[in-house]
């Protein structure tokens, strides 16, 4: 008996020891620096403190998709432009990234700068796991310079948890072709989802039961589905401190029963019709929907897939109050608060590239997602790949851009919604009414717990 | 089938096996077939199960984008060394289960049987944190040492072989005044040779397709593995049929090695005529 | 069982080593993890029974519980049935039984990518094959993985799982079969022994171990099911409706999503305790129909 106890000491001990390296390790590089222009005062990582100026710093930066997602332009220049910063890249596959970044936070080997989902880097924020941009951006940066969207990570109390990586907002898409051919007059800037729905009704072509060309891609996902849908009948999905759930106002509940309306009554497509036909864009770039609320992104496929698509963007329309709401989602970079002094220097210094002229004109070129800077949207202007009409994305952001609600237990909550809306509105296995007050009761819950 | 089954039974056995097969076979059939389409065909209403036209593109295109040599190379050092490490040593531990009376010998196969169950999402980080302590992340070690010292399925599946076999082997053997060791390697490794088929299949597959290993214990970019190089291609915007061209690539080899091993599942000691 | 049984403590010395070096730590941390809160980030701060409690009291757990034994209970069986009939018949002298065991063994490594998008059409409620197929016999179109019921969905589920998994239990069993003497089988001709005959009497009480473990390596599997759900769902992000979750799912989310390893590592180990007294469940019953020789 007492040999036994003993081992469990020793697996006690074991385990506290294991832990405590998991999480205090580096406790040396955990000091928080109050102000990131002090000169780092000790080399804590450097081996050889160099003599001459600047000193050389190291800095890892983690790339969730490689460079399919990350220009190797931007970083190929960053480190030509900057030689005093050894640099090096660790990438992992995209959808695979969060499981080798949750094993490296946990065993503290995490690299110095990398970007993630936006929401994902609120949660961090709040975990600790993030440095504060705030005091860097007022010291090196001039917000005016930038579009509103810079601030995605910014939380009620003034802390920036990241920079956006790239903006990606959402705009009605139409096909040409099927307006064309059903005479119905081409969207505007100035619809409603009325008009929306009216004209979805229009351009429907049913033979008997089967429908052939449906008016508009009814999804179910937050930014492009249920979200916009709530939000353009007046309903909100969480209140403006983000710690109220707002699922069980009657205006939610309108927003969410016009998408089912439409699915249901077969204008607005289906789960089924979708998946059978190879998802949402096929059918869209296909003709077999007059119309889509697409991503900015997805252009980038719609001009390689299916270059001789006929199409173009307007704003997404307005809602019942006159003003527009524009989803938009971003991936944010943010720095490790574990980095070393040096490195979290450096890592800025990458971030302040990343937002300077040059690579956010890259980016804007690349079409994958828009900059924050100001002066690279005249990229745009020039611009002779569809669609022709990008005022539809960008200036639909700056008028109307909103987050998916996005606050540190976005994760969490955004779940149990889709669950419930999947129930609702692609199964239709549940009443709209009753997935709501669900996800309502389940929402506040998480919240509660993450005040 | 004896020769005395009648034909309509013979028929029907037949009808079944093609059926099934069919079902069996068909989303192999799909992969590799919208691994040969055009982006546009893919879409395509209706399906086409031969596409129209037949297009390598996609092949090519994961070959530019993937190290394909390097990480080809690499992943058949992991596996090969995988696969010596686990029949070796699976079927060494089994051996020591299946023959030997010993005090404990209970408490290790429970635990043998436990360790297949123990949760791998939640045991994983320490894991880590483990070969972390050992100063081996950014190695092959974490992904190659533990085949080395006998995985439960394994063991499992050489155990449940072995005793199976007739028990007049071991005595047999022991009055020729054959050691253990003698006898394990002199008489039962050979006659294991179908389960040992199986064990290599099955940890050929294990060992290839594992992504999540690669992932997390590697990180420079030279020692990744075909299958991890070739979850890149998933990227935001996902184009299927280039996907499937990477399944199909990391699927061939698999299918290449249950051919080769094919046969020995089949060349059991049935052919020995060893239990009259 | 043999008198020299120092032996035994060498031949098992790998699988030995194993277990103190990676096996005990990483099972008594996430143990010690699940009276804890945990975000992988910060040191875990102990909260004693609360993530048990709470996971207790959640409908979520038990829905998942009563859904992974329904998938079993369909899954298992079948799985094992399928298993040792077909490789019952490709040991037979078969035309063509090399290809038919290819095609039979392709499942298991048609990876998920392939054969989720293939099954979720197949499974199409207006679009799908199987319900086309059933629409020339009149039958209503059928809703499976989307069905009001929990039921019909975990048995669809279940069905593919088998397709999957059929082929790895085939080949265990195949191998086993080899151990079944010729001579046997041929004395047994001449008594003129029928074919179902052969199967029950003499086959089957040979590989009877090779059956167990299949039976229980499939059971095992069947409680840790949760890739094919993510193949055939989309994702843990398409967000999969309640009643149709199990218990792993929720792990899976918990850890590598949400990040709360503590409730996360209690789900774990409740469900290996149940997976645990399943097998020796099973165990107890091995004795009567496990013929060792």
């Amino acid at each position: 008996m007492k040999k036994r106890s003993g081992l469990w000491m020793m697996m006690l001990a074991l385990v506290l020891v294991f832990t405590a390296c998991s999480s205090g390790g580096g406790g040396s590089k955990n000091t928080p620096s109050t102000s990131p222009s002090s000169a780092p005062s000790s080399g804590t990582e450097s081996a050889a403190p160099s003599e001459k100026p600047p000193k050389q710093l190291s800095l890892t930066i983690g790339l969730p998709g490689s460079y399919e997602v990350t220009k190797k332009e931007i970083i190929d220049k960053f480190i030509e432009t900057h030689p005093h910063i050894t640099v090096k890249i660790e990438d992992a596959p995209w959808g695979d990234f969060t499981s080798k970044i949750a094993t490296q936070i946990a065993g503290n080997t995490m690299p110095d700068v990398w970007f993630q989902e936006n929401a994902a880097i609120l949660g961090y924020g709040k975990r600790g796991v993030a440095e504060d941009l705030k005091p860097y951006i007022e010291r090196d940066l001039n917000a005016s310079d930038y579009v509103d969207a810079l601030f995605s990570a910014q939380t009620s109390d003034g802390k920036v948890w990241g920079i956006p990586h790239g903006v990606n907002s959402v705009a009605l898409a139409y096909n040409k072709s099927v307006f064309e051919a059903a005479n119905v007059d081409l969207p505007t800037d100035d619809w409603t989802y009325a008009d929306l729905i009216e004209a979805a009704k229009k351009l429907t072509i049913k033979e008997g039961n089967n429908v052939k060309q449906f008016g508009f891609i009814g999804t179910a996902s937050i930014t492009t589905g249920w979200f916009p849908w709530i939000k353009q009948a007046g309903g909100m999905v969480l209140d403006d401190t983000k710690t109220k759930s707002m699922l069980n106002d009657p205006k939610t509940l309108e927003g969410l029963s016009q998408l089912r309306q439409g699915i249901q009554d077969g204008y607005f497509t289906n789960n089924d019709f979708l998946t059978a036909n190879g998802g949402a864009l096929e059918v869209f770039a296909t003709g077999k929907s007059a119309m889509y609320m697409m991503q900015y992104s997805e252009q980038v496929s719609m001009n390689s897939k299916f270059p001789d698509a006929d199409w173009d963007v307007v704003k997404a329309p307005k809602a019942v109050d006159g003003k527009r709401y524009v989803p938009f989602v971003t991936n944010s970079w943010l720095i490790s608060s574990r980095a070393s002094d040096d490195s979290k220097e450096a890592a800025w210094q990458f971030l302040k590239f990343y937002l300077g002229e040059e690579a956010q004109t890259i980016l804007a070129e690349s079409g994958s997602s828009l900059p924050v800077k100001q002066s690279a949207y005249t990229v745009f202007d020039n611009s002779t790949t569809k669609p022709l009409n990008k005022k539809g994305f960008t200036e639909g952001v700056a008028e109307g851009g909103v987050t998916l609600d996005e606050n540190a237990s976005w994760a969490e909550w955004r779940l149990l919604v889709q669950q419930e809306v999947n129930e609702a509105i692609v199964q239709g296995n549940k009443s709209v009414e009753d997935a709501l007050a669900a996800a309502h009761k389940g929402v506040q819950q998480v919240l509660d717990e993450n005040k | 089938m004896t020769k005395s089954t009648p034909l309509p039974i013979k028929m029907i056995i037949y009808m079944f096996l093609i059926v099934g097969a069919f079902v069996m076979f068909f989303p192999f059939i799909w992969m590799v077939s919208t691994s040969l389409k055009t982006s546009g065909a893919v879409a395509a209403m209706p399906p086409q199960l031969i596409p129209n036209p037949i297009d390598f593109g996609n092949f090519v295109e994961v070959w530019n984008k993937v190290n394909f040599a390097r990480y080809t190379f690499n992943s058949f050092l992991i596996v090969t060394l995988d696969m010596i490490g686990a029949l070796l040593s699976c079927s060494v531990v089994a051996f020591g289960l299946a023959m030997f009376e010993f005090k404990g010998r209970a408490t290790i196969f429970i635990i043998m049987l436990a360790t297949l169950m123990i949760p791998g999402q939640v045991t994983m980080i320490p894991t880590y944190f483990i070969w972390k302590q050992f100063g081996m992340l950014n190695t092959y070690s974490p992904l190659i040492i533990p085949s080395f010292l006998a995985g439960a399925f394994g063991i499992f599946l050489m155990h449940q072989y072995i005793k199976s076999l007739p028990k007049e082997l071991y005595e047999s053997a022991v009055i020729d005044g054959c050691s253990p060791p003698g006898i394990f390697a002199r008489i039962y490794l050979p006659l294991c040779k179908p389960a040992l088929a199986a064990l290599g299949v099955f940890t050929f597959m294990g060992a290839w397709n594992n992504t999540l290993g690669p992932l997390i214990y590697l990180q420079s970019k030279e020692l990744y593995t075909l299958p991890l190089g070739i979850l890149y291609l998933k990227s935001e915007n996902v184009n299927q049929a280039l996907l499937m061209a990477g399944a199909v690539i990391t699927t061939m080899p698999v299918v290449a090695v249950y051919l080769i091993a094919q046969k020995q599942f089949v060349q059991g000691i049935a052919s020995t005529g060893m239990k009259g | 069982m043999r008198k020299q049984n120092y032996w035994g403590y060498i031949f098992t010395l790998p699988f030995v080593i194993n277990v103190v070096v990676f096996l005990i730590f990483p099972v008594v941390f996430s143990a010690y993890i699940s009276f804890t809160q945990y975000d992988l980030f910060n040191a875990p701060k102990w909260t004693g029974l609360t993530n048990w409690i709470n996971m207790f009291n959640k409908d979520e757990f038990w829905i998942s519980m009563r859904n992974v034994f329904a998938f079993a209970l369909i899954f298992v069986p079948l799985q094992t049935l399928f298993a040792f009939l077909i490789a019952f018949l490709l040991n037979q002298a078969l035309r063509a039984k090399s290809l038919f065991r290819l095609m039979y063994f392709m499942p298991v490594v048609t990876p998920w990518l392939a054969g989720g998008v293939v099954w979720a059409w197949m499974f199409n409620h207006q679009y799908g094959v199987i319900n086309w197929f059933l629409g020339l016999f009149n039958i209503d179109p059928v809703h499976w993985i989307d069905n009001k019921s929990w039921l019909v969905v975990m048995a669809s589920i279940a069905i593919v799982n088998v397709w999957k998994g059929v082929g790895q239990s085939m080949i265990i069993l195949l191998a086993g079969m080899q151990n079944v003497p010729k001579e046997v089988l041929e004395a047994g001709q001449i008594d003129g022994a029928s074919g179902w005959k052969q199967l029950t009497h003499i086959v089957f009480p040979i590989v009877t171990p090779m059956v167990y473990m299949v039976v229980i390596l499939s059971t095992i599997s069947a409680f840790q099911a949760f890739d094919i759900f993510l193949g055939l769902f989309g994702g843990i992000q398409a967000g999969i409706p309640q009643q149709s979750v199990v218990p792993n799912l929720v792990v899976y989310r918990d850890s590598f999503v949400l990040f709360k390893m503590g409730p996360a590592s209690a789900m774990a180990w409740i469900l290996f305790f149940v997976i645990l007294v399943v097998t020796l469940f099973q165990r107890y019953f091995e004795k009567r129909w496990v013929h060792y020789d």
